[in-house]
């Protein structure tokens, strides 16, 4: 398998080059273009109960593998939000994916959901974490840019900016400051890693922009008929 | 206090770099990341290290400024520290160094400043409220960094005479310009041209404006979303 990541960083996509008969299993819905000999296997991985987990973990529910049947061939893999691709070559031994950036990655990896822990759904902000190990190639990918930090000692992190990390490091999730700065300070929960390793955070938060979007969207009418009604609204077309 | 900003200019990020008991002040939910010897505070008095404001003067901002009612404090204690700061939308940041004359920064433009600064709100005039397309200035002055963020890339001019810009484009202007928010054209263009209010600039100074303008972005995707309950 060769990965080449091209329109870095802001629109990232990676152009996947595989030899005959490899696979590749790319998150649902990032496939761009393809070799028109290139396969498509939709699983549910690892069971239902293990999907629903992925599920929870902000992933979809079923993954895509795609075999490059009988001649070498090409893929190309897009993420959703606008923002950069990281491809890493995973030597053994376990990492760790926010799951909401996950993108793709050659079998040998495994993918489990690990638990982020119950005080992780305070406030809303679920961390769902997933445990990527074995041998192969992973790509993540992230809203924004990706800013990486070399931490040594101790380093806190937004939890909506965490994109992935090493597993030299461990975490621990908190609240903000006191009660006050805890409903008051707009700051979600805040990722304590401590360690030695390498963290991946993304410059753009996928939840402050669905919060910032939330008041232009359309407000539900209860019962907004007749001339008053009408009236009502060519008004606030321009409020 | 020092920032460099990186990933310029479609996800820039502040990184600011705080000496032992340094602070730097920076708008609710700007955090993404920080050195573990950082303290947060927050509080709901002006970016001007507590010395005037108050709950009052914090409402006036998040009312009419177009901004978050609680600003938080970071300090590193014991040791240097370093915080980065993001926008929530798309967009570039910049630092402008500020030595005395103040800055006039749109509500939402405003990200960070250091403790020396102190913020107010500006009234941008009734007729601003018109049509939608507030124009709420935030009023910075003092001695320090001022950090700012765009949707979209900043662009600089340097004023010298008469210039008009769509009122949801501007970002930040030196105090020494006069500003004067009027209707495009006839009564017909300011409804139905889409271009709502424009600010008429006049004077010597200089003025950035954000290659994008939010409220039209948000107009444009919010109105696809389902609806939302009153």
């Amino acid at each position: 398998m060769q990965i080449n990541i091209t329109s870095a960083p802001d629109y990232a996509m990676a152009e996947v080059s595989l030899t005959a008969d490899e696979k590749v299993v790319v998150e649902a819905g990032s496939m761009v273009a393809m070799s028109p000999h290139m396969q498509i296997e939709t699983k549910a991985r690892g069971g239902v109960l293990s999907s629903a987990k992925r599920m929870l973990g902000g992933e979809s529910f079923f993954i895509n593998t795609y075999t490059s049947a009988g001649n070498p061939g090409l893929i190309y893999i897009a993420p959703g939000p606008p923002g950069d691709l990281r491809h890493l070559q995973l030597p053994g031994g376990d990492f760790y994916i926010q799951s909401g950036s996950y993108v793709a990655s050659s079998s040998g990896v495994q993918l489990d959901t690990k638990w982020g822990g119950a005080k992780t759904f305070f406030g809303g902000e679920g961390l769902f974490i997933l445990k990527a190990s074995g041998q192969g190639d992973l790509i993540f990918g992230s809203f924004g840019a990706i800013h990486e930090v070399d931490v040594d000692g101790n380093y806190s992190v937004d939890t909506g900016h965490i994109v992935a990390f090493d597993a030299g490091l461990t975490f621990n999730i908190r609240k903000v400051g006191g009660l006050k700065s805890l409903f008051l300070s707009g700051e979600g929960l805040i990722c304590d890693f401590s360690g030695k390793g390498k963290l991946y955070i993304q410059t753009r938060k996928p939840g402050s922009f669905v919060h910032w979007l939330t008041p232009f969207r359309p407000v539900k009418q209860e019962s907004a008929g007749g001339p008053l009604g009408i009236i009502y609204n060519i008004i606030r077309r321009f409020i | 206090m020092q920032v460099n900003i990186e990933y310029r200019p479609s996800f820039a990020l502040a990184i600011v770099k705080l000496a032992a008991e340094e602070a730097v002040v920076a708008e609710a939910g700007a955090m993404v990341s920080m050195s573990s010897n950082v303290q947060i505070k927050t509080s709901s008095r002006a970016a001007d290290g507590g010395k005037r404001g108050g709950i009052l003067k914090s409402l006036k901002r998040s009312v009419f400024g177009g901004e978050s009612f609680f600003m938080n404090t970071y300090t590193a204690q014991g040791g240097e520290g370093e915080v980065t700061l993001a926008p929530t939308l798309p967009g570039d940041v910049l630092s402008i160094p500020m030595t005395g004359s103040g800055l006039l920064i749109q509500g939402t433009s405003y990200m960070a400043s250091s403790p020396g600064i102190s913020i107010d709100t500006k009234w941008g005039g009734f007729k601003t409220l018109f049509g939608g397309e507030g124009l709420f200035m935030l009023k910075a002055t003092g001695t320090g960094e001022i950090v700012v963020n765009s949707f979209g890339a900043i662009h600089e001019l340097q004023m010298d005479g008469p210039y008009i810009v769509d009122t949801g484009h501007i970002v930040a202007f030196d105090e020494t310009l006069s500003f004067e928010v009027k209707r495009v054209g006839s009564w017909k263009s300011t409804f139905f041209s889409g271009e709502g209010l424009v600010t008429e600039f006049n004077g010597k100074g200089r003025l950035w404006i954000q290659s994008r303008n939010p409220k039209e972005f948000g107009k444009d995707i919010g109105s696809r979303l389902p609806p939302r309950r009153a």
